[in-house]
């Protein structure tokens, strides 16, 4: 709908109402769980060797092309499958938590395999609620590569 | 001033309100606004930890804030994502005044993004046209008349939401 003149008087009249109101509140806690998730993927943040990863991945697409994607979408099928309820992460709460030693194991992968298989799908998720975005960075983290 | 001496709770304090509302009013949703916050101060963790300055610290955060929303919006479109407009408070009421913020703020998330940013950053953040036109990267023509038309059309939902229908839910 287009909007009908208004002149500036009755403009200036509506913005004092508008400033009659405030910026939107913060919900309580948000300051401590934005700082707190932030800080906490911070630490785990691993580009070092993400960027290996990538380059293996690179090289093993070059390489062995076939191979290396099989292991990858087979990767990607179970780590989907790991997550509770089967829905992929944008749907799912993601209550548990991956592991991709465990991972690593039923596919005789390495676990950097693995990790690397469940970054993507983190990645390609779209959307993961962010608390247990954390969560899982932190338990990747914790495993010594 | 070199503000990256401030701890991460400094900035959180001085910027953190204003920059939420700001979010919330792209995304209009409160733990979409969260994530993006989230992204953004990771984003300032890591300028931290290569030791390099932010100059301007409230600017570096709005263009931050903004991309990371306008990306999470991409991203919506992308997986076909719809939201519930109604459910989220846009400002804050004087005492007494609730049902009129929840009427303003249901007003807001019917404007298009564009004029709803417009208008949300000089209304109630103070932006001048030049800052917004900066932080958009359009013409100080677009923003002066994306204000003009946004103040415009917000006034006639205004007029219809108070003529109609009640409505609730508060993020």
């Amino acid at each position: 709908m287009e909007p009908s003149a208004e002149g500036p008087d009755e403009q200036k009249a509506f913005e004092r109402y508008l400033l009659q109101f405030a910026i939107a509140e913060v919900p309580e806690g948000a300051g401590e769980r934005i700082l707190g998730a932030s800080r906490r993927e911070m630490a785990h943040d691993r580009p070092g060797w993400l960027r290996q990863l990538a380059a293996g991945l690179g090289v093993a697409l070059h390489t062995a092309p076939l191979a290396a994607l099989t292991a990858f979408l087979l990767l990607m099928n179970l780590a989907v499958d790991r997550i509770p309820g089967g829905a992929f992460p944008w749907r799912s709460n993601m209550e548990g938590v991956f592991d991709a030693a465990i991972l690593a194991q039923e596919l005789g992968v390495s676990r950097s395999w693995a990790r690397f298989s469940l970054s993507q799908i983190e990645i390609s998720s779209g959307r993961v609620l962010r608390k247990d975005r954390s969560l899982f960075l932190g338990v990747l983290a914790s495993e010594s590569l | 001033m070199n503000e990256t001496k401030q701890s991460i709770e400094e900035i959180w304090r001085a910027h953190g309100r204003p920059l939420y509302s700001f979010v919330l009013s792209i995304v209009l949703r409160c733990e979409d606004a969260e994530d993006v916050l989230q992204n953004v101060f990771l984003g300032i963790l890591k300028v931290f930890g290569q030791k390099t300055a932010i100059r301007k610290m409230k600017p570096y955060l709005y263009r931050a804030a903004r991309n990371e929303a306008l990306r999470l919006l991409a991203r919506r479109q992308r997986v076909n994502e719809t939201i519930e407009p109604d459910a989220l408070l846009l400002v804050a009421a004087p005492p007494g005044r609730h049902d009129e913020a929840i009427d303003l703020s249901r007003a807001l998330t019917e404007l298009p993004q564009e004029q709803r940013e417009v208008v949300v950053l000089k209304i109630y953040h103070g932006m001048t046209f030049d800052e917004i036109a900066d932080l958009t990267k359009e013409s100080l023509n677009t923003v002066a008349s994306r204000y003009r038309y946004g103040l415009q059309k917000l006034r006639l939902l205004l007029e219809d939401i108070k003529g109609g229908n009640a409505h609730g839910a508060i993020c």
